[in-house]
């Protein structure tokens, strides 16, 4: 009869020396290239597709914010508001060509 | 020298060479592999948990910062993907039936080859193991089974050493109860 105690040792020391790992190649290394390769295409996948939806929105915005410029612009009558003609000639003195 | 071919793998790495990061895999396969095999049931799931850290390592070795052993912080992220395999797999077999369909007996019998024997009490334990919380089950796995001293099992895990020290104790306490029940009066 073995001590219940002795046992449970016995039985954890058993297992310790149970080998779990394995240094066989199978393929390991082509695997995981393999999986680094998707998880880049994944995440740049990502980037992409953010880019994209960026650009999307960009452009589904541009009619509205025309408009609103446009709108803006009829409202105030196209006119500069005070100071902003003398800003407007000094900068055009800076351009390569003459303004009418 | 290694430690150099290894940082220059780990930059070689950061720049976007895989098979850099092939040949650093490669060189700590073997210790991440044993490892997860200790949380692991069967083949097919450690060489699933063996390319998981891997590719975890993959995408934070930026965060390296080279204070510590490439080996402890390689180490770190297996534990944690392990904790967290045990957390998304928890899987608890009954363990009235554990007496007639594994052969503990044969744990202390004299008889058989000893591979065999530590295999049959290896698929004990794991039984055992599964009843037991994940966190309880991570602090003994490594200090019982990779006999890793308190200390090493707190850096490993994270947690402070009075944590691991109560954990393993509470563990141990009912492992032995769970064992002495099943297998108490087998064995007299």
């Amino acid at each position: 009869m073995k001590h219940p105690d002795n046992a449970y040792e016995e039985l954890i020391a058993l297992a310790r020396e149970h080998r779990t790992g394995s240094d066989a190649d199978f393929g390991f290394e082509t695997r995981l290239l393999a999986r680094i390769r998707q998880a880049r295409a994944e995440s740049e996948g990502v980037v992409d597709l953010f880019g994209r939806w960026l650009w999307g929105t960009a452009w589904g915005l541009t009619p509205v914010l025309t408009v609103t410029l446009l709108a803006v612009g009829l409202l105030h009558g196209f006119s500069l508001p005070a100071g902003a003609e003398s800003v407007v000639t000094q900068l055009s003195d800076w351009l390569p060509v003459t303004l009418p | 020298m290694p430690e150099d071919d290894e940082n220059e793998w780990i930059q070689a790495s950061l720049r976007g060479d895989d098979a850099a990061f092939a040949r650093l895999a490669v060189r700590y396969r073997g210790r991440v592999s044993a490892m997860v095999g200790r949380f692991a049931r069967g083949a097919h799931e450690r060489e699933d948990l063996e390319q998981e850290v891997f590719i975890r390592v993959w995408r934070g070795l930026g965060r390296y910062r080279g204070d510590a052993p490439f080996e402890h912080w390689i180490m770190r992220v297996a534990i944690r993907t392990c904790y967290d395999h045990l957390r998304r797999h928890r899987q608890r077999r009954d363990l009235e039936v554990l007496v007639e369909e594994l052969p503990i007996r044969s744990a202390a019998d004299a008889e058989g080859d000893a591979i065999r024997r530590q295999r049959e009490a290896w698929e004990v334990v794991q039984r055992l193991l599964e009843h037991l919380p994940e966190k309880d089950r991570l602090v003994v796995t490594l200090i019982d089974l990779e006999q890793k001293s308190v200390k090493e099992t707190a850096a490993l895990t994270g947690w402070s050493e009075a944590n691991v020290k109560v954990r393993a104790f509470r563990a141990r306490q009912r492992l032995r109860e769970w064992h002495d029940r099943l297998f108490g009066e087998t064995r007299r």
